[in-house]
């Protein structure tokens, strides 16, 4: 098994199972860092570094669903796998629910647990990679200039060149320039490629009707 | 003419007639009063007074007189003695003695004994005492000598009977040895004797020793044969002239004699001396005949004329230890024969007595018996509640570790998860390529760690879990709770409660079963728990107390941050079946206290001031001088 580079988190309140873990996840090749409890983590973890959590449910203090949750409002969306030792069907529901990666049982076994970290990280990367590529998108979105905007507020929603001129009282030509400016700026070829990255930046919804002059990001 | 009635001529004759008939009448009063008062008797024995036939009648006879009259009797004694000394030396001075001795005494009654008393009575009765009436006892043989105012008790030698006796025991006796002696009494009694057997010898050949010394007659005795029958009369003296004790030979003789001894005569006095059997009176029966012929000599006038003649019944006596010494059989005496020195059991001698102790002794067993019977019961009943209380308090423990047994699987997980993790990372640690080996120690040392951690928990639930008899020991108090905290801690922790302990520090061991203990701390601490469901969590803390509450108990207090107890309920929370839990048997608190009744303490409920409620048990300690 080829470990995916990553940092693994044990939050366990045992330190017996915290560190055996630990040396685990080390001989395995990745990066572990160990807190004893809930409140330790919020306190120390560097979350921007790809990997994952792995998570004991019953901690006193703060519960791992209660830091779960927390991660939630912070918008940090490490991937938590849970583990727990007696899992009960209500609480791994609830787990999941939230979001959470995959739910162990102690003693949880060694393949499956190093698996269960390996998807996770994957995971991690990827969605990292892509919440890169759409922060690219946005950066290049704010070079467009505000008539380019609105030219592809009305490209996505399907107007033909001649309507958009009629629209901002310009010439069919001086909006085709601008539709070929605002590809090359957002570095689009196609309009399919244009309508899905609008979607990711959120310029397509329910409100099609409302003037484009609104979407902004 | 009233007035002649009233002449001195006419009252002195009648005043001379008055005051004699005054005097006469006092004199007659006088004279019967001191004749009603006494009577002299005067017992006059023709032998020595030592002999025990004589001594046996007349104590008998003094005996039945006391009894029976009214008027007080003087005795008056004397032996002449004469199978020893010579009557007819003696006679004068007895004479002049006797005269003095009687010379102012009126003599009522002389009883003779014997027929030498007689014979001096005849001669010199009249003169020394007279007015005396003579009331005789002896051999009849001469009974028609009697003085013609005398009565008589007839008192006969019974050798024929005693020989028929004798042939009944020894039906195959070939001799019949005769003993007598010399003296007068002696020869009388072998006269009778010839004369009686001499038509009497059957199979049997009659041979007669007379007046033969001691030792010889001894020797004699000595070699004949078993089933010869000696018949032995009296021998009052030798031919030697030496005097002895009739009974006293009879001892001697029959001590060395082979062959049984007879007796008939001398009433019973023979008895126990070597007398194997025999016929004769008995003293206690001639004593009473000679009493009542006394009596009757006192009531009539001296010039009656004298009363009959009696005689005094006869029977048969044996000596028991002598027929077994001889072997003879015992039934073939006749029936009503008086058997005496039988070996009288302790059961024929004091039968009532026994059966009385015996039902006693019956009756107490009985009750001893039933006590025990009952006392067993009992005790076969309380082992029985002893055993259903140690398998109801069983069955709550189980229950207990059933209700936590969710908490206990988390536990035992930690260290289980610890030891694949170590095992798993050892693995990847090996396979590596070159084996990377450096941490191996540490790893194989934390996974017996964990393995120890694991046993721990099981082995206290085990521990718990068993079924065990009652058993006080001094128990560390402090160390019983820490260890029911540590299999409470992960119910605890999923519940959300802070479990919190304030142990003080050198408490004295208690008299506690542990296991036991540690079931109350359990459900008690179980209880708190369950009170806090359902409360924020920040604020869920069970506290457990200890501390010494006196030199003599220790107190173990669990407190709760509930809700508290109804006030309702507070008295009934102990009882059995009661529960605010639902689901719940509402055993656990009934059993906690049956347990610290059983170890002499108490249990109680209340509520805190600052909130929820607070159990207190005591516990006495193993030794009071600690304080």
């Amino acid at each position: 098994m080829t470990p995916t580079v990553g940092t693994v988190h044990v939050v366990d309140d045992d330190v017996s199972w915290r560190t055996s873990a630990a040396r685990l996840l080390s001989a395995a090749g990745y990066q572990v860092v160990s807190y004893e409890s809930a409140t330790r983590f919020l306190e120390l973890a560097d979350l921007d570094a790809p990997g994952c959590i792995l998570l004991d449910m019953r901690m006193p203090g703060l519960t791992g669903l209660q830091l779960q949750e927390r991660l939630a409002d912070m918008s940090h969306e490490l991937p938590i796998i849970f583990v727990s030792g007696h899992g009960d069907i209500p609480t791994s529901v609830l787990a999941v629910k939230a979001g959470a990666e995959d739910f162990l049982t102690k003693p949880v076994a060694t393949d499956v647990l190093l698996q269960a970290v390996q998807h996770a990280i994957a995971r991690d990367r990827r969605d990292r990679a892509a919440r890169d590529g759409l922060d690219a998108l946005r950066a290049r979105f704010r070079t467009l200039t505000p008539t380019e905007r609105k030219v592809l507020a009305w490209v996505v929603r399907g107007k033909m060149n001649k309507q958009i001129a009629d629209e901002l009282e310009s010439a069919e030509r001086t909006i085709k320039w601008h539709r070929h400016n605002l590809m090359q700026k957002l570095q689009l070829r196609s309009l399919a490629e244009l309508v899905s990255a609008a979607e990711h930046l959120g310029l397509v919804d329910a409100e099609a009707d409302s003037d484009p002059d609104a979407a902004s990001v | 003419m009233t007035r002649d009635y009233w002449r001195p001529a006419a009252i002195v004759p009648a005043a001379a007639y008055t005051l004699c008939a005054f005097a006469l009448s006092c004199l007659f009063i006088a004279a019967t009063s001191a004749a009603d008062e006494e009577a002299h008797v005067l017992i006059l024995n023709g032998l020595g007074s030592d002999l025990p036939v004589y001594q046996a009648v007349d104590g008998a006879m003094r005996a039945s007189l006391d009894k029976e009259t009214s008027r007080r009797v003087v005795f008056y004694s004397e032996s002449l003695d004469s199978q020893r000394f010579s009557m007819q030396a003696l006679e004068p001075e007895f004479l002049q003695m006797f005269s003095k001795k009687y010379n102012a005494l009126r003599i009522d009654v002389v009883v003779i004994f014997s027929q030498n008393a007689l014979g001096f009575f005849k001669r010199y009765g009249s003169q020394l005492w007279p007015g005396a009436r003579p009331v005789y006892i002896g051999s009849p043989d001469e009974q028609g000598a009697l003085p013609i105012n005398a009565t008589a008790v007839k008192s006969y030698w019974y050798v024929e009977e005693t020989i028929d006796l004798a042939r009944r025991l020894q039906p195959n006796a070939r001799r019949i040895v005769v003993i007598s002696g010399a003296a007068d009494e002696d020869i009388l009694g072998e006269q009778a004797a010839r004369r009686l057997l001499s038509t009497k010898v059957g199979s049997a050949e009659v041979e007669y020793l007379s007046g033969v010394p001691q030792p010889e007659l001894i020797a004699r005795l000595v070699t004949e044969p078993p089933d010869t029958i000696v018949l032995y009369l009296a021998q009052f003296r030798d031919r030697n002239g030496r005097s002895y004790t009739p009974r006293e030979v009879l001892r001697a003789i029959s001590e060395k004699s082979s062959a049984p001894i007879y007796s008939g005569g001398s009433v019973e006095t023979y008895m126990g001396y070597g007398m194997v059997a025999g016929v004769t009176e008995m003293s206690e029966d001639l004593g009473r005949l000679l009493g009542d012929q006394v009596r009757a000599a006192l009531a009539s006038g001296p010039s009656d004329s004298g009363g009959a003649s009696i005689a005094a019944p006869h029977r048969c006596i044996a000596d028991a230890r002598l027929l077994k010494r001889w072997s003879l059989d015992e039934l073939r005496l006749p029936s009503g024969c008086d058997i005496r020195f039988v070996d009288r059991t302790f059961w024929r001698e004091y039968l009532w007595q026994i059966l009385v102790v015996l039902a006693i002794i019956v009756i107490q067993a009985a009750l001893i018996a039933a006590l025990l019977v009952q006392r067993h019961r009992r005790r076969v009943a309380e082992a029985e509640s002893l055993t259903r209380f140690a398998e109801m308090a069983h069955m709550n423990r189980r229950v207990s570790i059933g209700e936590i047994s969710a908490s206990i699987a988390h536990e035992l997980n930690q260290p289980l998860g610890a030891i694949y993790n170590n095992a798993g990372a050892a693995e990847v640690l090996i396979k590596a390529d070159p084996p990377r080996l450096e941490s191996i120690t540490e790893i194989l040392a934390d996974i017996k760690r964990d393995d120890q951690r694991a046993s721990d928990i099981i082995a206290r639930i085990r521990k718990l879990l068993r079924k065990t008899e009652f058993e006080v020991s001094n128990t560390d108090l402090n160390e019983a709770i820490e260890d029911a905290v540590k299999m409470l801690s992960a119910e605890a922790s999923s519940k959300e409660v802070s479990v919190k302990t304030e142990l003080e520090s050198g408490l004295a061991k208690v008299k506690a079963d542990r296991v036991q203990l540690q079931q109350v701390i359990l459900n008690l601490a179980l209880n708190a728990i369950d009170a806090m469901r359902g409360q924020p969590a920040t604020s869920n803390a069970l506290m457990i107390r200890s501390r010494s509450l006196s030199k003599r108990e220790a107190e173990v207090s669990v407190a709760d941050s509930g809700r508290g107890i109804p006030s309702e309920s507070l008295a009934s929370v102990f009882e059995p079946f009661v529960t605010t839990k639902p689901g719940g048997l509402g055993l656990g608190l009934a059993i906690s206290r049956t347990i610290i009744k059983a170890h002499g303490g108490e249990i109680r409920a209340e509520n805190s001031a600052s909130g929820g409620a607070v159990f207190r048990f005591t516990l006495p300690f193993a030794t009071v001088s600690q304080s």
